[in-house]
């Protein structure tokens, strides 16, 4: 299936929506309110909107994600690679490792990545 | 509502001499801040705001009504807009709309053009505020989504370039994908902007084009106002900036740069106008040396005072003299005044009570006539007055002392003229100043520039004006003493005035004024009672009238020649008192009309038929029965039945008969 399209303002809803969920429409307006400046329309606005695209789902004044955070940033970086990169992932990584000085740690971590991908594991 | 719309073209046209004098003055100004070009928006909307004005010598506004407000209901509608070269050129147009002189059923077509404009100009304004209303709303509806990025600032992907939108609480709204430093000028920006309140001031710009939105120079001067306003708050926020970051600055600015509409209804945007010019002025910003500053407020100060007030009135103050013992009611001004403007303005000025006060039109063609209106001390008088016609002003006012009194009424929106009636005397013959050399078998001759096909010849006996093969007796007497020429009515054309003896046996002197543009004649005589006779003054060289005890030389009365009330009388003579009476024609015969008069008047109630010599009629139109006349006479009727009055001093139609008029011509 399609991965719902998320805008830049929609995206800074869902990680509130994520970070509380499961959570009544009326908590996230106030959570709107205090964190982005939203009025309470229009939280109950871009919860339909979301509802409609298959983003989240709204059970009697409760929301639950049915994207979860990683999925929709995988298809983020999916869709930056497409647009700026030709698609090339090594392109990507070597631009993205030119300027972001990597640690020790955090090398091994990739590494331990690749070699489980390497292995035919799903993750 | 269409005075409304009047007042507020007027008001546009006076500010637009402000707006040419800002342009003007913002290429003096390049050296100077920035905020004064904004500031002198400021003057051109208080202009455009405040409906009252007061009056300054200083004031280089040239008119500050232009098109007069009841232009539609004038019969010569004119404006005023204060430039010769203007009024020379639209004043004959508008008069060309003027319908055909007495014709009273067509309107002025600027009764039906005006309402016309103002229901246009209802529409511009109503579709620019429709206008404004939708992209404010949809502009809102974009950015509800925006996320706070902290305090009044706020992200979202629906924003290209960086803006202000609020009136109370204005937010700041920027695009997601900006980095630090850019981000950091652009708030600086947006932020000096709230700090300016640039917020209220173009909203309020934008107001007044929607109002002034048929003047174009108002769009100009909105264009102008939105660029002085970025350039003003650029200026201010790099004076606390450093070189290099003023080239941070500039970059952000390029940055945001976007090609936006140039009359977008309300947002300020940081990129909005003029990015090459905003560059060039931030790259050469000094700061500005004291004196340049104090120079620029100075500059403020004298457009205000130069525009902000609308051109002092002409004010003139005139005489008027009130003689000793003078009974009359109204006594005038020697100066005549004229308006273009359809209304005069009057105050009373030193020496003058609270009394009436009038216009009295000199020429006898204006067609409105003029009643007095109670004049108190500082408040004024409004007359409406026909344009191009000379009036005299009058009080009313009593001297019972024994000498002159001189008192000043103030007046405005008037030309002044003094009139010049000495020059207007030409004298033919005078044998009564020497009556020796008068020529008993001989005659005189004598044409006017006036009267080109015409000689009049005098005899002893007869007065003739000869045209061509055909000469017409114009009157007789035994003799003609003496001739004159002067034009008494004011219509440009001179009558003829005379002294002569009449009668046989009982001979008395009268004069004779033959009016020979409108065949009419006025007789001065009291047979038996009095004598009259005719002299031009050798000081003043005006024409008087001395009036003796009958066949005697003793003096009763003098006075000068003047025509008033439409008919020929004798300044200070006692009799000049007249009473005036209507009533209506039952019976023409023997050179008398017989009449009764109106329901109302006093003379009824001393006889309900009144025999009237037909004497100083009034030439147009003429009486018919049926009419109702207007007689002015000395106040005396002798008790006979059917009553009698003596003198009769003028007589005109008030009011035609309107079912029996042909019934009478055809009798």
């Amino acid at each position: 299936m399609d991965f719902p399209k998320i805008h830049e303002s929609e995206y800074r809803f869902c990680l509130i929506m994520w970070e509380h969920e499961p959570v009544t429409a009326v908590e996230l307006v106030k959570l709107c309110q205090d964190q982005l400046g939203w009025k309470r329309t229009t939280t109950y606005t871009v919860i339909k909107r979301l509802g409609e695209r298959g983003v989240l789902k709204n059970d009697n004044g409760t929301v639950t994600s049915l994207v979860s955070k990683d999925e929709a940033q995988a298809c983020e970086i999916d869709e930056l690679v497409e647009k700026k990169f030709e698609g090339s992932l090594p392109a990507f990584i070597a631009a993205f490792t030119k300027h972001q000085a990597m640690s020790e740690d955090e090398l091994d971590e990739v590494q331990r990545m690749i070699d489980r991908i390497r292995k035919g594991g799903s993750q | 509502m269409n005075e409304l719309f009047l007042k507020i073209i007027n008001m546009s046209i006076s500010a637009s001499w402000l707006i040419l004098a800002v342009l003007i003055l913002r290429l003096v100004l390049k050296k100077a801040p920035k905020w004064v070009n904004v500031l002198l928006w400021g003057i051109v909307a208080v202009r455009l705001i405040c409906p009252l004005s007061f009056e300054s010598a200083l004031s280089l506004i040239p008119s500050s009504e232009t098109i007069p407000l009841d232009i539609e209901m004038a019969a010569k509608p004119t404006i005023d807009s204060g430039v010769p070269a203007i009024n020379s050129v639209v004043n004959p147009v508008l008069s060309s709309f003027a319908p055909p002189q007495h014709v009273l059923t067509s309107a002025n077509p600027l009764q039906i053009w005006i309402p016309i404009l103002n229901i246009i100009w209802l529409i511009g304004v109503g579709a620019l505020l429709l206008y404004t209303a939708v992209s404010y709303w949809r502009l809102c509806r974009k950015v509800d989504t925006a996320v706070r990025y902290k305090g009044n600032i706020f992200q979202s992907e629906n924003v290209s370039s960086p803006f202000v939108l609020g009136i109370i609480k204005p937010r700041i709204y920027l695009p997601f994908n900006m980095n630090g430093q850019d981000l950091e000028h652009v708030v600086a920006h947006e932020q000096a902007h709230i700090r300016r309140k640039d917020h209220w001031w173009k909203p309020l710009g934008f107001l007044l084009l929607t109002i002034h939105w048929f003047n174009p120079l108002m769009w100009l001067a909105y264009v102008l106002l939105c660029r002085d306003i970025e350039l003003a708050c650029d200026e201010k926020v790099i004076k606390e900036l450093g070189n290099e970051q003023r080239a941070d600055y500039m970059q952000a600015l390029v940055a945001c740069s976007v090609n936006r509409r140039m009359i977008a209804a309300c947002p300020l945007a940081f990129g909005e106008v003029g990015v090459k010019e905003r560059v060039k002025s931030v790259m050469n910003y000094k700061k500005p040396a004291f004196w340049v500053i104090i120079i620029a407020v100075i500059i403020c100060v004298g457009v205000a005072a130069c525009f902000l007030t609308n051109p002092k009135q002409d004010r003139y103050t005139l005489r008027i003299v009130v003689p000793a013992g003078s009974q009359e009611e109204f006594v005038y001004t020697e100066e005549e005044v004229s308006t273009v403007r359809n209304s005069i303005k009057i105050w009373s000025g030193d020496g003058l009570g609270d009394t009436e006060v009038l216009l009295f039109p000199v020429n006898k063609t204006a067609e409105t006539g003029y009643t007095a209106t109670y004049l108190t001390h500082g408040m004024s008088v409004e007359f409406d007055a026909e344009n191009d016609t000379w009036f005299k002003i009058g009080v009313n006012m009593q001297n019972p002392t024994n000498e002159d009194i001189i008192v000043y009424v103030e007046v405005e929106n008037v030309e002044v003229r003094i009139v010049d009636e000495i020059n207007s005397v030409i004298e033919w013959f005078d044998y009564l100043e020497t009556p020796d050399e008068m020529k008993w078998d001989g005659s005189l001759e004598i044409s006017l520039t006036e009267f080109p096909d015409v000689t009049f010849r005098w005899t002893y006996g007869e007065m003739l004006a000869v045209k061509g093969s055909k000469s017409t007796s114009l009157y007789t007497g035994m003799p003609i003493w003496n001739a004159y020429f002067c034009d008494l009515t004011g219509d440009g054309l001179p009558e003829l005035c005379s002294s002569i003896s009449w009668g046989s046996g009982m001979i008395d002197n009268r004069v004779i004024i033959y009016d020979y543009a409108n065949g009419v004649s006025y007789e001065l005589s009291d047979r038996g009672y009095f004598d009259f006779t005719l002299r031009q003054d050798h000081q003043d060289g005006r024409l008087y009238v001395d009036k003796t005890k009958y066949h005697t030389d003793e003096l009763v009365e003098t006075g000068r020649l003047v025509f008033k009330n439409h008919c020929i009388q004798i300044e200070g003579f006692s009799n000049e008192a007249h009473q005036v009476f209507q009533a209506e024609i039952l019976e023409i015969h023997d050179g008398n009309y017989l009449v009764k008069p109106v329901e109302g008047s006093w003379e009824l109630s001393s006889a309900d038929r009144i025999e009237v010599p037909i004497r100083n009629v009034h030439p147009s139109p003429e009486p018919e029965i049926g009419d109702v006349i207007e007689i002015e006479y000395a106040g005396e009727i002798l008790e006979t039945y059917p009553a009698q009055i003596a003198d009769v001093y003028g007589i005109k139609v008030i009011e035609k008969n309107k079912g029996f008029t042909h019934l009478a011509n055809d009798d």
